[in-house]
């Protein structure tokens, strides 16, 4: 095909012709051309479009964009100087949110637009305590399950005994508009959570808070996600542990109300069963009950948890009781052998060891009361528990498990 | 030497003697003749030049005529024929210049055709000027202009009703841009659209206003022409009135 064109300005790399369908092409440069020459040309001497969107701007925008450049270059000098420290309480441009992890050891982390940790602080004694600044750098959730890593090798938190342990998420963005920041946080979290193992031994209770409630709890040195919750609390005037308030269901179901529990995951609490009733069948006590109720479809895990730690714990006691007992034998031994060397002293000791020795006796055999009765309850409540289970309330066990959200 | 498809079609032609399949034929290889002609001149042919043109075709024809066999393969052979024809007619220009030159017709035929060119010259350097002043380039209309010449056609017609309109024509010349929400509104097309070829609108625009007829008559947009005329106005921002 032919085209015709006049041309409009010539340059060393191309020239530029207006086409006689008032096209503006660009062509290559060839011989002794001057504008306004009506010239012939065909496909070949087309010059390809550059994709640049960038010669379709007006020289303004052009000149606009390079003084902005310049600004920013500026602006990203100037800003490294004031990065030593980052104070959470001015509203730093840097950081988008702050998210809260408190188990026992309390970090906050600052985190970017795109929810990388940007900085660490240790909130409490027990968080100095552990090495923060590998989390710099990393995703929130990754972050998250690097904390209860550390806390569990720190030994802050046991994921392989009976008692449950709660690691407390709080998100505070740091633009009181923003409503789906907190939001995309917490599925961030979740989804880390069903991909990570480490996340599935704990129960992982995530809130939102604002910048202001994170003041105020700052201020009265509670964790803010309890704070949120809770407006004060104060036991015995002193700070609150995570822990306490989740082992109180009713405060739990008061935290359910403003935030989200993901419990441990369900094999998790099978596994500790399991492991537990070993335990117990290896010191001799029957557990052919609870393994009966575990093996059935509508098992009551929640349930069976608690009551496998019962026996459990009667089971340590009735451990501590022996050894005591075995203590008591112990001293009388060493009382005699002493008895037999000095006399007043002796006397004098062999009273206050006698003494010591009563003492002890009576508080072991309160113990062993205490123990045998409590098994015995525990054993009456096994039996009735069996009963209902046996008698089909299917109903009662859906229930239950339904509220695993 | 395996004879190309190509090859085989001419020697159709030659046998078959249908001028019109003839005349076609050589029609789709016109590119094919510019090129050769460019290459040897190094430099791009003139419009005004028809004889390069008519000689080469000419030549592209008698090749065709010529082609048997044994002459290789077609293109290479009517690339010759086309060369040579062409030196012959360059050599009897040379030869020719001083009478061309003597004839007065001819000198004012051709003091006109570099006055056309001047004219043309003029005008688009005057245009280039215009264009700066709303922060325009030329190489942004080259990446800004509608590649499909219906869009072009679109973006004409509303540059052309614009032109029309005096408040409109006001609002551009003195604020360096377009007034999008009431071209909208009052030529019924999306503010899209204007939004899209806002630099190649106010370009076509410049050209009716100012009336560079040169660039007009090129593109033939000016079958109307603006019934208003600002070739002589110049516009500063305190100024409302004209």
């Amino acid at each position: 095909m032919l085209y015709k064109g006049i041309v409009l300005k010539i340059k060393q790399n191309y020239t530029i012709i207006m086409t006689d369908d008032q096209d503006y092409i660009k062509i290559k440069t060839k011989g002794n051309l001057i504008i306004g020459q009506k010239i012939i040309f065909i496909q070949d001497d087309i010059l390809q479009k550059n994709n640049n969107r960038w010669r379709e701007l007006s020289i303004m925008r052009k000149k606009m964009i390079a003084v902005a450049a310049c600004l920013v270059l500026v602006l990203a000098m100037g800003g490294l100087y004031g990065l030593n420290t980052l104070h959470t309480n001015d509203v730093d441009i840097s950081v988008a949110s702050i998210i809260t992890v408190d188990i026992n050891p309390s970090i906050e982390l600052s985190l970017n637009e795109e929810n990388e940790v940007i900085a660490t602080k240790a909130l409490n004694e027990d968080a100095e305590t552990l090495d923060l600044a590998v989390l710099i750098g990393e995703k929130a959730e990754d972050a998250v399950e690097k904390i209860v890593a550390m806390a569990k090798e720190a030994g802050f938190i046991n994921v392989e005994d009976l008692e449950e342990d709660y690691v407390l998420v709080t998100t505070i963005p740091m633009d009181d508009s923003d409503e789906e920041k907190s939001q995309t946080l917490k599925e961030l979290i979740k989804e880390k959570i069903e991909e990570s193992d480490e996340l599935q031994n704990v129960n992982v209770a995530i809130i939102k808070a604002t910048k202001i409630q994170m003041l105020e709890a700052q201020g009265k040195k509670v964790p803010v996600g309890l704070w949120v919750v809770n407006g004060e609390i104060k036991v015995d005037g002193e700070y609150v542990s995570v822990r306490e308030i989740f082992s109180n269901k009713e405060r739990i179901e008061d935290f359910k109300d403003k935030g989200e529990v993901i419990e441990k995951k369900f094999e998790k609490k099978v596994g500790l069963i399991e492991k537990f009733i070993k335990k117990l069948e290896d010191e001799g006590i029957d557990a052919s009950d609870l393994k009966t109720r575990l093996g059935q479809p509508d098992a009551d895990i929640e349930l069976l948890l608690t009551d496998v730690k019962v026996l459990w714990e009667s089971c340590e006691n009735t451990r501590n009781i022996e050894k005591n007992e075995e203590k008591t034998e112990e001293t009388k031994e060493r009382i005699r052998e002493e008895g037999d060397n000095s006399e007043e002293k002796d006397k004098e000791n062999a009273e206050a060891l006698k003494e010591r020795e009563r003492e002890e006796v009576e508080r072991a055999e309160e113990l062993s009361e205490k123990t045998k009765e409590k098994a015995q309850e525990v054993k009456k409540a096994e039996n009735k528990k069996v009963e209902e289970a046996k008698e089909g309330s299917a109903k009662e066990n859906n229930g239950k498990i339904n509220e695993e959200e | 030497m395996i004879n190309t498809e190509l090859d085989m079609l001419v020697n159709a032609l030659l046998q078959e003697k249908d001028e019109n399949k003839i005349n076609q034929f050589i029609n789709s290889y016109q590119p094919f003749v510019i090129k050769i002609i460019s290459d040897i001149k190094k430099a791009y042919v003139n419009l005004d030049q028809d004889e390069e043109f008519s000689v080469g075709l000419s030549a592209f024809y008698e090749a065709i005529k010529r082609y048997d066999k044994d002459k290789g393969h077609f293109l290479s052979y009517a690339k010759l024929v086309i060369i040579s024809r062409l030196n012959n007619y360059w050599q009897k220009e040379n030869k020719n210049k001083h009478t061309y030159l003597e004839d007065s017709k001819e000198t004012l035929q051709f003091v006109m055709i570099n006055n056309e060119e001047d004219t043309l010259k003029n005008e688009i350097e005057a245009f280039e000027i215009e264009l700066d002043k709303f922060g325009i380039d030329f190489e942004c209309l080259v990446d800004q202009a509608p590649k499909h010449k219906d869009t072009r056609d679109t973006a004409i017609e509303i540059a052309k009703k614009t032109s029309e309109e005096r408040d409109l024509l006001h609002h551009i010349f003195s604020k360096k841009r377009l007034p999008i929400t009431k071209m909208s509104e009052r030529f019924f097309i999306s503010v899209k659209v204007i939004k899209r070829n806002k630099h190649f609108i106010i370009a076509v625009i410049i050209i009716l206003v100012k009336k560079f007829t040169g660039l007009s008559e090129w593109t033939k947009i000016d079958k109307k022409g603006p019934k208003i005329d600002m070739r002589n106005v110049y516009y500063s921002e305190d100024e409302k009135e004209w």
